[in-house]
């Protein structure tokens, strides 16, 4: 009898304790939610103060070709040039992936190498419906290429768009 | 009954024993891959090196020890172009029936010239541009053995490229304190040739491209004193022992020609745990730092 009722406990104990392993870590369904496509067409414009060229040290996984200067909103590809020559305004329109309230641009571009010790100045204009909406200039610490996140808050519609930015 | 009762206590940790998946053992033939490969693969494999640091690989004669270590791999990797003298880690790999990976395929090799032959140098590791070569092909070569793992090896590749990048801007900088008549870098064997390439300098070495026996390896009387009148003509400032290779020829050359020894570089292995040539960017980084040091 003593012995059943010890082997019962553990038997309660070992369950509980397997039962809360094993839950531990479940996640319950994440609530999505959608946000619409912002109203209007969008452009995004990036000139360059020096030339860009594709990047020796970039990571070649065969799927997409090497650039000098790409640039994505919302992780969607905008932009990608092999090279692009000083003052050269590069211009993608329209610009699908904007969307109500938060966006980020990411643009990274690469000075030739034997340039890379001085510091170089990309400029970034979003235009709505031909308007200008946003416009940056960053620039790059000597030694590093050119990569800055662009945060541009879209409004439903009406109001005028702000922007924030965070550099790298 | 005491056994039950130990059972049952076990019982709620036998699942999480279970779930542990097996490491993937990377065996690599080099110091300098086996760090690219930590770089890329973070703790998801396990990373084994033939080589010790300090060890020369032209000359290394694989033990019963590197085969047990060569038959745990799910992937070898090797530096290729015959660094690997008589190709050991290729026959190791070969013996064991296991997959086999060369870091250096797809990149344009230097030619030397040696005994009326055309040699391809094998040091390519000290252009960064070239070891980010090396990362691209070690990360194709893990994704084919672990597809799960790409989004992670390539993450992991991407930062370390850019790491890359930086060093490689960085020498740039440091080697501009040095006059370009004055970058004559004299090493104990031809290693450097790549680093040489792209920074500007002109290299001598009284050992040809290999410390072994192969065709334009080894040290001739005539090599030995066209690096001495090198020194002499060029007025150089010191000359460089290399941490793979026995000094005293260097030192002797040296002592010939009225110049210093600037120092000891890493070559073809980097160096031992807590050292600061442990890792790729630290031995380039100490040997641009040892060579400035010396010649500025």
């Amino acid at each position: 009898m003593r012995f059943l009722l010890t082997a019962g406990i553990w038997i309660v104990f070992a369950g509980s304790v397997a039962l809360f392993t094993s839950r531990r870590d479940a996640r319950g369904p994440v609530e999505s939610y959608a946000r619409g496509p912002a109203r209007g067409i969008f452009a995004v414009e990036v000139t360059a103060s020096f030339a860009a060229e594709p990047d020796p040290f970039a990571l070649d996984t065969g799927k997409e070709k090497a650039a000098g200067l790409v640039v994505r909103v919302n992780g969607v590809e905008a932009i990608r040039a092999a090279t692009v020559r000083p003052g050269e305004a590069l211009r993608a329109e329209p610009v699908k992936a904007v969307l109500v309230g938060k966006n980020e641009l990411f643009i990274e571009a690469y000075p030739p190498q034997d340039q890379l010790n001085r510091s170089h100045a990309i400029r970034v204009r979003v235009l709505r419906d031909g308007e200008p909406v946003a416009e940056k200039t960053f620039w790059s610490e000597p030694g590093t290429p050119v990569a800055v996140a662009f945060a541009l808050e879209v409004p439903a519609a009406g109001e005028p768009a702000k922007d924030e930015h965070d550099d790298h | 009954m005491r056994a039950i009762a130990l059972l049952l206590t076990l019982l709620p940790f036998l699942p999480a024993f279970a779930d542990e998946p097996r490491k993937r053992v990377i065996v690599c033939s080099t110091t300098q891959i086996a760090d690219f490969t930590r770089q890329i693969v973070g703790d998801r494999c396990v990373v084994k090196c033939i080589l010790a640091p300090g060890a020369d690989p032209h000359t290394y004669m694989p033990t019963p020890g590197d085969a047990e270590i060569a038959a745990t791999a799910d992937l070898c990797l090797e530096n290729g172009l015959h660094l690997e003298g008589k190709n050991w880690m290729a026959t190791l790999a070969k013996d064991r029936g296991k997959p086999i990976g060369t870091c250096t395929e797809g990149l344009a090799p230097l030619e030397l010239e040696a005994g009326g032959q055309k040699i391809h140098d094998p040091h390519a590791w000290f252009s960064p541009a070239n070891a980010a070569k090396y990362v691209n092909n070690i990360v194709a070569a893990l994704s084919k053995l672990d597809p799960a793992g790409i989004g992670e090896f390539e993450a992991r590749a991407k930062l370390y490229l850019q790491q890359l990048r930086t060093l490689d801007a960085w020498i740039k900088e440091q080697f501009n304190a040095i006059l370009p008549e004055k970058r004559i870098l004299v090493t104990s064997h031809d290693a450097f040739n790549y680093f040489c390439r792209d920074y500007g300098f002109k290299s001598a070495a009284p050992v040809g491209w290999s410390t072994g026996n192969e065709v334009g390896a080894g040290m001739t009387p005539e090599r030995r004193k066209a690096v001495v009148d090198s020194i002499r003509s060029f007025g150089v400032k010191a000359v460089f022992v290399e941490t793979s290779v026995n000094p005293k020829m260097v030192e002797e050359l040296a002592s010939e020609a009225g110049v210093a020894v600037g120092g000891q570089l890493y070559s073809d292995s980097m160096g031992g745990p807590g050292t600061a040539g442990e890792t790729y960017i630290g031995m380039m980084r100490e040997n641009v730092l040892t060579i400035v040091r010396a010649l500025k």
